[in-house]
């Protein structure tokens, strides 16, 4: 009903917006947008075309020009403004991400230059610009023409245009990292109970990635209040013996969190496991399991696993599990993986570290057992 | 009836030539003689071998045995004998306390070659140029360990050659040869595969690999502890109780796996602190006990087979070295593998040395032909080796990842393992901030990409010229000679700044040059018997 609402005056706001589609100018200036949809090179891209109308004054003739064009999201309903930042890292303002373009307007001939018709002064590719939000939204354009030889601004002008961002924003991104860091929370105790019991240790590696990753500056004090009361409940509700849906939380997360993200969060997931000295089987299998769910790569599982959680850590030691095995692989198929294990293991019996080399020994051994086991 | 010690012939100079293979169980020594032909020389004892064993007097502090002496004295007093030193060579953390003193690895190696060095000198007279055999998967840490126990015995190294190489050169320099050669060489303590390509007198390393801790020591212990199963489940005691004991029933085991290779049992009487027990041991029992360390050796054999990318039927000839394949189940899964007969005509313990003299000799001639008498030169000139790196080395980067889009650190490869020698490869990087005034050349040993599981090996500030941009590029060249050694060079491309870094070593527990020069004046005082 409400989502109802707001679309309904979604339109209302945008017939408002058509029937005015006003220029806010100081000079009897106006400046419009247009969007240039277009495909080059079998790439999609939109580009927004810039123009004037009207007259500009200058103090003498002859005056270099330029103008600097900047891009503000105003919302739905011309709420709150939030800036367009630069994606290429050119085209900003000094010491910021904000989007500036400067275009070169030349030399004006005369001190007052009329411009008769629509003049196309700048393109802008929103490839180059970092929105804040996806979807209708509306913007204000903003151009400031200086003078180049003296620098004083000479005229200012504005609209407002709506369109439509297929991208997620930054602030979508945001929010949705956020979003993905709360669930991780449920997700980390899931792997902490999986063997029925809650260490504090590890409580207390997902309370430290959870104060790490919400950041006091940005959050009000109403947010880490929610954001420990959300802890408070989960850890309540782990430790009275209650199941996570994971798979369920796995979906959600693949959802809204990028790559470098769900990776992190497995390595929670991982640092949890291993946060007691030792890993047990159920915890393993829960890993493997949510490593699968997440869409992370097995090879890359592998690697965080070993590091993370080293086979000298294991209280029964899987060696389908520990070594990438799959169950019932052709003799052939295990020989190749058997043999890739031991070159990299072979590669890392010298290292510096004396854990590393222990490890490293263990891991030879293992796969000598695997190899006597399942291939001679 | 007991050997005869030699009499020490009249020392006279000469430009010997002279190989040593510094091995974990045995050590030989082998000279160039007249006409270029490498010959083992033996002891103070009569024998070809000496076993590469430290015993620290108890009564003279000042007297050091090494060789059989050391092996037997360990009967009296375990806890001052070092055997298996080579397993600890590059251990940072390895010490062995003799009253009050630390002895490293390079130090006890030290006196070991020392002793090679004594005997050798009182009959050929003195040495000093050597070559010094090392296992092919020594790290660099490793082979500077052993250049500098060679410094600290008074020898000057002219150079390192990998153990399967030197065998090969000695099996090249001897005999007809051609094709791809395999070299099996599983020693007392070390294993290395090794694929060569040989054409009459030119051989061409193609790949090595090896495993640092598989040798004849681990069959041994596998013997010891079903000596010790079987004496336990008959006392439920234990049979050995102190370190001297151990040192009897290592030295049974090692008797009962040398019976193994000629007999299908071996019967040995134990003498327990519960009492006696016969025992005996089959064939099958010790294949069985030893099946696993088995496993290893042949997959490093299919690794390295892949890596040469060659099928076993390329293999045109496989060469056995080490005294390890004695052992019948060595041959018998050599014959599986490729469908022949592994090699036995050259002496499986001293080839090694041997082939180092000769290496000895062909490095004298490349470096300073005059240094080599006209007899010896001319049964070397015609032999050439091509080396391959043996390690791959890398430096530390931070390059944006394409899976996540974060940026990473990251072990980047300069120079890949088994590139042939003398190589040379670059890289190059950017620097990733605006202003940055200087790099962290960061220089690694290994093949992993994740920084926490290779060497670093050299670490070193390059500093940069100031206000500027970020993205500059930087070149990283590393190249390797023909004597295992690597130099880098990091340069800035728009200054034209340059970096060289002729090989730094991790400090810890390795000495640099001029520290060797400094002990070797120690161990001239110190009496080795």
């Amino acid at each position: 009903m409400l989502k109802h609402q707001i679309n309904k005056l979604g339109v209302l706001f945008r017939e408002w917006l058509s029937s005015i589609k006003k220029t806010s100018s100081t000079d009897e200036l106006e400046c419009r947008i247009t969007v240039d949809h277009s495909e080059k090179d079998g790439s999609e891209g939109n580009t927004f075309k810039i123009s004037l109308f009207g007259n500009i004054r200058v103090s003498n003739p002859n005056q270099k020009v330029t103008a600097e064009i900047f891009i503000n999201d105003k919302g739905l309903f011309l709420g709150d403004s939030q800036p367009v930042y630069s994606k290429t890292g050119e085209w900003k303002l000094e010491n910021s991400e904000i989007f500036c373009f400067c275009a070169d307007l030349g030399r004006l001939p005369s001190t007052e230059t009329v411009l008769s018709d629509w003049t196309e002064i700048a393109q802008i590719k929103c490839d180059w610009l970092e929105l804040p939000r996806k979807g209708l939204r509306c913007f204000q354009l903003l151009i400031h023409l200086f003078s180049c030889d003296d620098g004083q601004r000479i005229a200012r002008t504005e609209c407002f245009f709506e369109y439509e961002n297929p991208s997620l924003g930054y602030i979508d991104k945001r929010e949705n990292m956020q979003r993905a860091c709360t669930m991780a929370i449920p997700l980390a105790f899931a792997v902490s109970a999986v063997d029925k019991k809650l260490y504090q240790s590890e409580i207390k590696v997902i309370r430290d990635w959870a104060a790490n990753r919400f950041n006091v500056d940005d959050a009000a004090m109403k947010t880490r209040n929610r954001i420990e009361k959300k802890f408070h409940k989960m850890f309540l509700y782990v430790k009275a013996g209650n199941q996570i849906n994971v798979q369920k939380l796995c979906r959600t997360i693949n959802a809204i969190a990028e790559v470098g993200q769900r990776y992190d969060i497995l390595q929670l997931c991982l640092q949890v496991a291993g946060a007691k000295g030792w890993v047990v089987t159920e915890e393993i299998d829960l890993l493997h399991q949510l490593g699968n769910s997440l869409n992370v790569d097995r090879e890359i599982y592998q690697a965080m696993q070993e590091k993370l959680l080293p086979v000298t850590m294991h209280d029964k030691v899987n060696a389908i599990s520990v070594l990438g095995l799959e169950e019932g692989a052709t003799q052939k198929a295990t020989q190749i993986v058997l043999n890739k294990e031991f070159k990299k293991w072979n590669s890392r019996v010298t290292n510096s570290n004396p854990e590393i080399r222990k490890q490293a020994d263990y891991m030879l051994n293992l796969i000598a057992q695997a190899r006597n086991q399942y291939i001679n | 009836m007991a050997k005869q010690k030699k009499k020490p012939k009249e020392v006279h100079e000469t430009s010997n030539v002279v190989g040593i293979d510094l091995g974990t169980t045995f050590s030989a020594l082998a000279i160039l003689n007249t006409i270029g032909k490498p010959e083992i020389v033996t002891n103070a004892d009569g024998e070809r071998l000496t076993p590469s064993a430290v015993f620290f007097d108890e009564e003279n502090s000042e007297l050091i045995r090494v060789g059989i002496e050391a092996i037997n004295s360990r009967y009296l007093n375990a806890q001052r004998s070092v055997r298996w030193i080579k397993r600890h060579m590059g251990d940072a953390d390895y010490r062995k306390n003799i009253d009050g003193k630390e002895w490293t690895p390079v130090e006890l190696s030290a006196l070991i070659l020392k002793k090679l060095k004594q005997e050798c000198s009182a009959e050929h007279g003195e040495i000093h140029d050597v070559v010094i055999s090392v296992p092919a998967h020594f790290d660099e840490v490793r082979r500077k360990a052993t250049m500098d126990a060679g410094a600290m015995a008074g020898l000057n190294v002219i150079g390192i050659v990998n153990e399967p190489v030197a065998a090969a050169l000695y099996y090249a320099a001897t005999r007809p040869v051609c094709g791809k050669v395999l070299v099996y060489d599983l020693g007392g303590g070390t294993f290395d595969v090794t694929v060569i390509d040989v054409n009459g007198h030119d051989m061409n390393i193609i790949c090595s690999q090896g495993d640092h801790a598989l040798g004849g020591i681990d069959f041994d212990k596998k013997i010891l502890e079903m000596l010790e199963k079987q004496y336990h489940d008959k006392y439920k005691t234990k049979l050995i109780n102190d370190e001297e004991e151990r040192a009897k029933y290592e030295d049974e085991a090692e008797d009962i796996k040398k019976t193994l290779s000629r007999r299908n049992s071996a019967k040995k009487m134990l003498y327990g602190s519960s009492g006696t027990l016969r025992v005996e041991i089959t064939k099958e029992m010790f294949e069985q006990s030893i099946a696993e360390l088995m496993s290893r050796t042949d997959m490093l054999v299919e690794v390295a087979l892949e890596e040469a990318k060659l099928k076993a039927s390329d293999i045109d000839k496989i060469l056995l070295v080490g005294g390890s394949t004695r052992i019948p189940l060595v041959s018998e899964k050599l014959k599986s593998i490729f469908s022949k007969e592994p090699d036995k005509t050259v002496n499986v313990d001293e080839c090694v040395a041997l082939g180092a003299a000769v290496h000895a000799g062909l490095v004298k001639l490349r470096e300073n032909p005059k240094s080599v008498p006209a007899g010896i030169a001319a049964g070397l000139k015609d032999v050439t080796l091509t080396d391959v790196c043996n390690h791959s080395y890398g430096t530390i980067c931070a390059p944006i990842d394409k899976k996540t889009g974060r940026r990473v650190v990251q072990n980047r490869i300069i120079l890949q393992k088994n590139t042939q020698l003398p190589c040379e490869a670059s890289q190059t990087f950017y620097t990733l901030s605006e202003g940055q005034e200087y790099i962290e050349v960061t220089i690694t040993q290994g093949e992993d990409t994740d920084p926490q599981y290779v060497n670093t090996i050299g670490i070193h500030k390059f500093k940069l010229p100031k206000n500027r941009p970020a993205n500059c590029p930087i070149k990283v060249t590393y190249s390797y000679d023909e004597n295992q050694r690597m130099k880098c060079a990091f340069e800035d491309v728009e200054s034209g700044k340059v970096l060289e870094v002729g090989f730094s070593m991790d400090q810890r527990g390795q000495m640099k040059e001029n520290e060797a020069e400094q002990k070797e004046g120690q161990l001239e005082n110190v009496n080795v018997e």
